[in-house]
């Protein structure tokens, strides 16, 4: 399946378009640094792939004041969620089973990891449906982005840390 | 067919639902439970809550999920009660809020529950050793797949389901 056309949502970044071609569009940041922030631009290929990076780009800091609103709400309160990288929670992320995926090469488990972080930064993605009482007075955070080809992105953190996360092919 | 063997034929068949009320019944109405009773029934509960993978594709209604919620530790409980030396259900107690909450659950106390009640009965801690150390649990690790092949219940699924 390709050409499903994410959009992860960081239009802010460049103010230009972030068409690729009529169905390939997404643009990604990648890290922000000194006076220069990179970014990523790049296709969706679901399901083996979130991302395939096609090219890269650097924007002087001036221009990119107002990146995605949720990631930068989550800065503000020093809040980062990120995927401890330890084989127990990757081998829980990466598994052969409904709602998980299981890419075969570490390029693309490092994209997926990219993507789920993404989606756990993004506060407009906070989805606290998707969890259980008990998980909830826990501390576990959930959040969903659910995508223009139907799939849905699901992160599950606790205390800045990403645990769980995966894609559901039946949004409910 | 014995309730149980409903039960289990449910749960392979992936009617959970239906799988979780025969396994109450075998509960309820045998005064001797088997441990398996214990640990599918409690397996089914944590799923229902806590996977929201496994909930959102097999179209489990909220409901069951809240009631998995409350129940699936009761149920772990009510197993240990009966079989307080199972490794598999202290294996459990501990596995699922480590994979519900976040709670800590590492290679070390997990080493420590196969120490002290041993292995004979169930080689299930050894899907998550496996994760933290292939070499050293490979072996235990490949019997238990073997094993899991032969049952595809949902907690066998689930353990087949790890790389």
């Amino acid at each position: 399946m390709a050409g499903l056309g994410l959009d992860l949502g960081t239009d802010a970044l460049t103010g230009g378009t972030n068409s690729i071609s009529s169905s390939l569009s997404t643009k990604w940041v990648q890290s922000l640094s000194g006076g220069n922030a990179t970014y990523l631009v790049g296709a969706a290929h679901w399901a083996s792939e979130p991302v395939e990076i096609i090219a890269l780009k650097t924007v002087e800091k001036t221009s990119i004041n107002s990146v995605a609103s949720g990631s930068a709400a989550n800065a503000a309160k020093g809040v980062t969620n990120a995927i401890p990288r330890t084989k127990d929670v990757l081998g829980h992320i990466f598994k052969n089973t409904a709602g998980h995926v299981n890419p075969a090469t570490a390029a693309s488990q490092s994209r997926y990891l990219n993507l789920f972080e993404k989606v756990a930064n993004n506060s407009k993605n906070l989805n606290q449906s998707i969890l259980k009482p008990s998980a909830i007075k826990n501390g576990v955070q959930g959040y969903t982005q659910t995508f223009r080809n139907g799939q849905q992105v699901r992160v599950h953190s606790r205390n800045g840390r990403i645990f769980d996360a995966g894609v559901n092919l039946i949004p409910r | 067919m014995t309730r149980m063997e409903l039960a289990i034929n449910k749960d392979i068949n992936k009617e959970y639902i239906e799988a979780v009320k025969h396994y109450e019944n075998e509960l309820n109405q045998n005064c001797s439970p088997s441990i398996d009773t214990y640990i599918n029934l409690a397996f089914l509960y944590w799923e229902f809550a806590s996977d929201y993978g496994f909930f959102s594709h097999h179209n489990i209604p909220d409901k069951w999920g809240e009631i998995g919620d409350e129940k699936y530790p009761e149920i772990v409980e009510m197993g240990l009660k009966k079989y307080p030396r199972s490794v598999e259900l202290h294996f459990f107690k501990k596995y699922f809020p480590h994979r519900h909450f976040f709670e800590d659950f590492t290679q070390e106390e997990c080493e420590e529950i196969v120490r002290e009640y041993g292995d004979d009965e169930s080689l299930v801690p050894y899907f998550f050793l496996y994760l933290f150390d292939e070499d050293k649990y490979r072996d235990k690790r490949d019997e238990l797949r073997k094993q899991c092949k032969e049952l595809l219940t949902a907690k066998n699924r689930y353990i087949l389901s790890f790389n």
